[in-house]
């Protein structure tokens, strides 16, 4: 039996390979956040407690991070044909079907967000109209993400690798829970890399004491997530033009 | 038209008309082509070679026309259906992806349940559904559309002879109706009982069977 399990267990090199990866990358996130640094660089950079920084990005993450695999239940093996042979485009069934999780999404956020407000007493700044913006980029960054994400499942019928690079990103390098501050340098330039870091500072600006101007931010975050999507409805596309020629819609 | 997937040939210049009111039967055995013929015509799958027209329109260049047009039943039927749901709910779910409104839907799903037997376990969930359950809920979902043309793949697999043969009356009536009716089978008898006209897929062609042949054979 353990010989087995071994063989199986082994055959599933990737998957090990990136576990590891992943608790490695746990490790050092717990090791940063140990820093005695970070409490200093909240307050400095967002004028906000450490504990207000740390529940900010748990409470808001689920804008953001369904990303990649927020399409996957909606092109399952058994279902994609039946869909594609009706009239309504595949983009629309999958937007219309995935709006119920954004909303849920949404409504998570703004629950857990206040609840730590309410139950916890963390003080925050209110800049409404920022924090609306960063949401509103937030939720399309997120549906870009699941373009590609989609794509990559319609072609390569799986997306480990990419949901994998998505959410250790996150948790490293993505502002949510590490500030991105007491990182090091190369740490830090990859985070300016990642929709994450945008979404995540841009709401601790939003909600923190610093007069910090955050145009730059949002014009930023504005244009990655619109050429996230527009990268997305392209990807799609391709990919069902891919599986048009390929035939493979089905692979279990 | 002609298909090759992965160094084979599919299907290799199969021609066919299905005209209006007619039932084709398409019989082959295991991986002759059938459901490829079916999925190029549902314009899942394009043609290496040649065209599908459904109702004038290319199953490839003009797919929104065609995919008003068509009525399909794919795998048998069964997939694409939520388990929790009963079975009018997963096809109201699907009449909105037809763009049918939902009041005209209700009674539609109605009317469809009553002809295909299946109003006694209406409100039950799919997942309690008998295997000639899920195939007509299958074929419930292609007429949904009220389609002038139905691709049927193997819509009676697995089904028992009563369930066929309410099956096939159905698509007679339909038939009668003025719809094209094209249908894949590996079934000689259901070929030979419901077409009024019978093709053989053999290594990628199309051979037009007789019935007597079917009976011979």
């Amino acid at each position: 039996m353990l010989k087995r399990e071994f063989k199986v267990k082994t055959s599933y090199r990737t998957t090990a390979l990136l576990s590891g990866i992943s608790a490695i990358v746990g490790l050092f996130s717990y090791g940063f956040l140990g820093n005695t640094a970070v409490v200093s660089a909240t307050t400095q950079s967002y004028g906000m407690s450490l504990a207000a920084f740390l529940v900010s990005g748990v409470a808001f993450s689920s804008v953001i991070t369904n990303g990649v695999g927020l399409f996957y239940q909606y092109a399952s093996p058994g279902q994609i044909e039946e869909v594609m042979v009706t009239p309504t485009s595949f983009r629309e069934y999958v937007l219309s079907s995935a709006l119920l999780n954004i909303l849920l999404g949404l409504g998570t956020a703004v629950l857990l967000f206040a609840l730590s407000v309410l139950l916890l007493g963390l003080n925050y700044s209110y800049n409404i109209p920022l924090l609306i913006t960063m949401i509103a980029l937030g939720v399309t960054t997120s549906i870009g993400l699941g373009f590609i994400g989609l794509s990559f499942q319609i072609v390569y019928k799986q997306t480990y690798f990419l949901s994998w690079l998505f959410y250790s990103s996150a948790t490293l390098v993505g502002n949510m829970v590490v500030p991105v501050q007491i990182l090091p340098g190369i740490l830090q330039t990859t985070s300016y890399l990642t929709p994450q870091y945008y979404f995540f500072t841009g709401i601790r600006v939003a909600l923190g004491a610093t007069i910090a101007s955050p145009s730059w931010l949002a014009a930023s975050f504005a244009i990655y997530s619109a050429t996230l999507l527009t990268t997305g409805l392209l990807a799609l596309d391709r990919a069902l033009r891919f599986v048009q020629l390929n035939g493979t819609h089905r692979w279990t | 038209m002609k298909r090759r997937r992965e160094q084979r040939t599919v299907l290799n210049d199969v021609t066919l008309d299905v005209g209006r009111g007619e039932i084709v039967c398409v019989l082959g055995r295991n991986g002759s082509g059938k459901t490829t013929l079916i999925r190029i015509l549902s314009t899942l799958i394009r043609p290496d070679k040649g065209e599908a027209r459904i109702c004038g329109f290319d199953a490839h260049r003009e797919s929104q026309e065609v995919k008003r047009r068509i009525g399909v039943v794919l795998n048998a039927g069964d997939t694409g259906f939520q388990p929790r749901l009963s079975g009018p709910a997963n096809l109201e779910y699907y009449a909105a992806l037809y763009q049918i409104r939902i009041g005209d839907a209700r009674d539609l799903i109605r009317g469809l349940f009553g002809e295909l037997g299946l109003e006694d376990r209406g409100s039950d969930q799919f997942q309690s559904y008998s295997t000639g359950m899920r195939r007509r809920l299958g074929l419930a979902r292609a007429l949904l559309p009220k389609p002038p043309v139905l691709l049927l793949d193997e819509p009676t697999l697995g089904v028992d002879p009563w369930s066929t043969e309410q099956i096939h009356d159905v698509l007679r009536r339909l038939s009668q109706q003025g719809k094209s009716i094209l249908c894949t089978t590996n079934s000689m008898s259901e070929a030979e009982t419901l077409g009024d006209r019978v093709f053989t897929l053999k290594n990628g062609v199309l051979i037009p069977t007789k019935l007597a042949e079917i009976e011979a054979s």
